[in-house]
């Protein structure tokens, strides 16, 4: 039977193009993801007369925009694909580590508002319990995922 | 979380051999100098494919290299 993956389509973009181009789109669409967030910040402050929280939430957004564009588009030395953490293996380690403990704190935090709200009894919809619900969903797709990615 | 893998190694001794810095270590494996050192220390164990990055750069066997403790 012939291997289909030996004969690459005229249009199959090579490995490394494609990579760049991947990272290339990430370059761009974090940075806009982020500016169309600010964004809507400041359309509702300024459509509710607050001038001075738009101009702050105007401010914050371009100041934080400009550093994800600076660090997602930052040169490397090394390798031109690459973008800042995935400068090398041991940066993706130690951002893995900080992301999976910025998910404990999530969740630690989710479990203890939910308890304060049930207690204080504020009000009928304990959100930090749905966001916890979020957590463990999201959590739960992205073990599926990777158990049969890796 | 992760083990805290001790790996004592001879990177240094093969680099400094070699009159490299760490930065041009680095910078010839594709990792970053503070890699190179967390390596020398033993603070960090590397991944396979860079353990024979290295093994192969400096014409060794990854054994060779890197000792289990």
């Amino acid at each position: 039977m012939p291997a289909d993956h030996d004969r690459p389509g005229p249009a199959a973009p090579e490995p490394d193009q494609a990579a760049r181009m991947r990272r290339r789109r990430r370059r761009i669409l974090v940075p806009a993801a982020w500016s169309v967030y600010g964004a809507l910040y400041v359309a509702i402050f300024a459509s509710r007369g607050q001038s001075i929280e738009a101009l702050a939430a105007l401010i914050i957004t371009i100041a934080i925009g400009i550093g994800l564009a600076v660090e997602m588009s930052r040169p490397q030395a090394q390798d031109q694909r690459l973008l800042g953490w995935e400068h090398d293996e041991r940066h993706q380690v130690i951002h893995l580590h900080a992301a999976a403990i910025t998910g404990y704190v999530a969740a630690a935090a989710a479990l203890g508002l939910g308890l304060a709200e049930f207690a204080l009894g504020h009000s009928s919809v304990i959100w930090p319990m749905n966001a916890l619900g979020g957590l463990i969903l999201a959590y739960s797709v992205a073990v599926a995922f990777y158990s049969r990615r890796l | 979380m992760s083990r805290r893998l001790s790996i004592p190694n001879d990177v240094r001794e093969l680099r400094t051999a070699k009159g490299l810095s760490q930065q041009q270590l680095g910078a010839e494996l594709g990792v970053s100098r503070q890699t190179i050192n967390a390596i020398e220390q033993g603070r960090y164990a590397p991944s396979l494919p860079l353990a024979i990055r290295i093994a192969r750069y400096f014409g060794r066997s990854v054994e060779e290299i890197f000792h289990a403790s």
